[in-house]
């Protein structure tokens, strides 16, 4: 269970990315994550609430897209989508060790808690 | 309550991009480590498996083998969940041997890595081979750069042969992969050219060393393979 471990890291890095919007309250983190990362999106999702307990992201949502593994095929001479992990061309068949999507683990973006209207203040 | 506006500004979603690296700061320590290790010309092999493939085992007859030779200063790490008793395993070939005991952690990171180090108040110029032993594990180490020079992945002769495909980031992310216990292939009806296909189809082009730890078969040209991958060191 890794995910927690990475989980975490996801909650070190939006803790020092909000540091220069202190005002700001978060309500979800955007994240993208690659079918050959070797993180599974269902266990970081579970992951997320043990994680943020007790941070300043407790209680917030944890958006993780999926990015399917894509390959450079020389057979083809095309981008080919990767139907699971192995490196092999699912057109030709041909191994295809040049993988260029698959390996993402990054953190996209932070989305704000929409901040309440200042009533006409005087 | 009346329904907001729709054109109240509040209610549109406020995004702060940030595009980072998840595992960003093992990353920069990994990278730090492997600075440091190549400023002490200290080269790095770093081992994962599943529980039980015979990574301990491997390493030791490895650490035998290279100790015997004499000419290069040896030195290991081994993690384990408990207990050090691999690391007590590797000692016996003579070689300086540090425990990380993990506690619940599935796998090692960076920073396990360069406490150990320091602690065990190694001067690194000292070292031409450092071996790094993770956590028996296939799934969670495969994301955590460790600094190493070469990763292998070792799988055995019992798991069978389709465990590459089972497991792909892990041999993905490794640089050669070891199959152990070929000295069973015989009475498991192991076939070898499946694993070796198996291996292709995830990790293209991977190095395949095929030996037995125990009856010393494919021991050398392993050995005189990893003795060719060492930096030259400066006379």
């Amino acid at each position: 269970m890794h995910e927690l471990s990475v989980a975490i890291s996801i909650v070190q890095s939006v803790t020092d990315a909000r540091r220069d919007y202190p005002d700001e309250t978060i309500a979800a983190v955007n994240v993208r994550v690659g079918a050959l990362s070797g993180v599974v999106p269902e266990a970081l999702r579970f992951a997320w609430a043990p994680a943020t307990q007790g941070s300043a992201l407790d209680g917030t949502a944890l958006n993780v897209e999926f990015i399917p593994a894509a390959a450079d095929c020389q057979t083809c001479q095309a981008t080919v989508e990767l139907p699971g992990q192995r490196l092999v061309c699912p057109i030709c068949q041909t191994r295809t060790p040049r993988l260029v999507r698959g390996r993402e683990l990054e953190i996209l973006s932070l989305e704000f808690q929409p901040q309440p209207e200042s009533r006409h203040a005087s | 309550m009346p329904p907001e506006s729709p054109t109240t500004p509040a209610a549109k979603p406020r995004i702060l991009e940030v595009r980072t690296q998840i595992l960003k700061k093992n990353d920069e320590l990994a990278r730090d480590l492997r600075a440091r290790f190549r400023a002490a010309n200290c080269f790095v092999v770093s081992l994962v498996s599943s529980p039980g493939t015979g990574k301990t085992e491997f390493l030791k007859q490895t650490l035998t083998r290279l100790q015997q030779a004499g000419d290069l200063n040896l030195a290991a790490l081994v993690g384990d969940l408990r207990t050090d008793h691999d690391a007590a395993r590797l000692a016996e070939s003579g070689t300086d041997v540090r425990q990380i005991e993990t506690g619940t952690m599935c796998h090692l990171e960076a920073d396990m890595v360069e406490r150990a180090i320091d602690a065990a108040d190694w001067n690194l110029s000292d070292l031409d081979l450092l071996f790094v032993e993770n956590v028996g594990n296939l799934v969670c180490p495969s994301g955590f750069d460790l600094g190493e020079d070469l990763r292998l992945v070792l799988v055995s002769t019992t798991e069978g042969e389709d465990k590459p495909l089972k497991y792909p980031t892990i041999f993905n992310t490794a640089d050669v992969a070891v199959v152990t216990k070929m000295d069973l292939a015989e009475v498991l009806g192991y076939d070898a050219q499946q694993m070796r296909d198996s291996i292709q189809d995830v990790r293209p082009g991977m190095t395949v060393h095929e030996l037995s730890a125990r009856s010393g078969q494919g021991m050398t040209e392993w050995i005189d393979w990893l003795r060719s991958r060492l930096p030259v060191r400066p006379a």
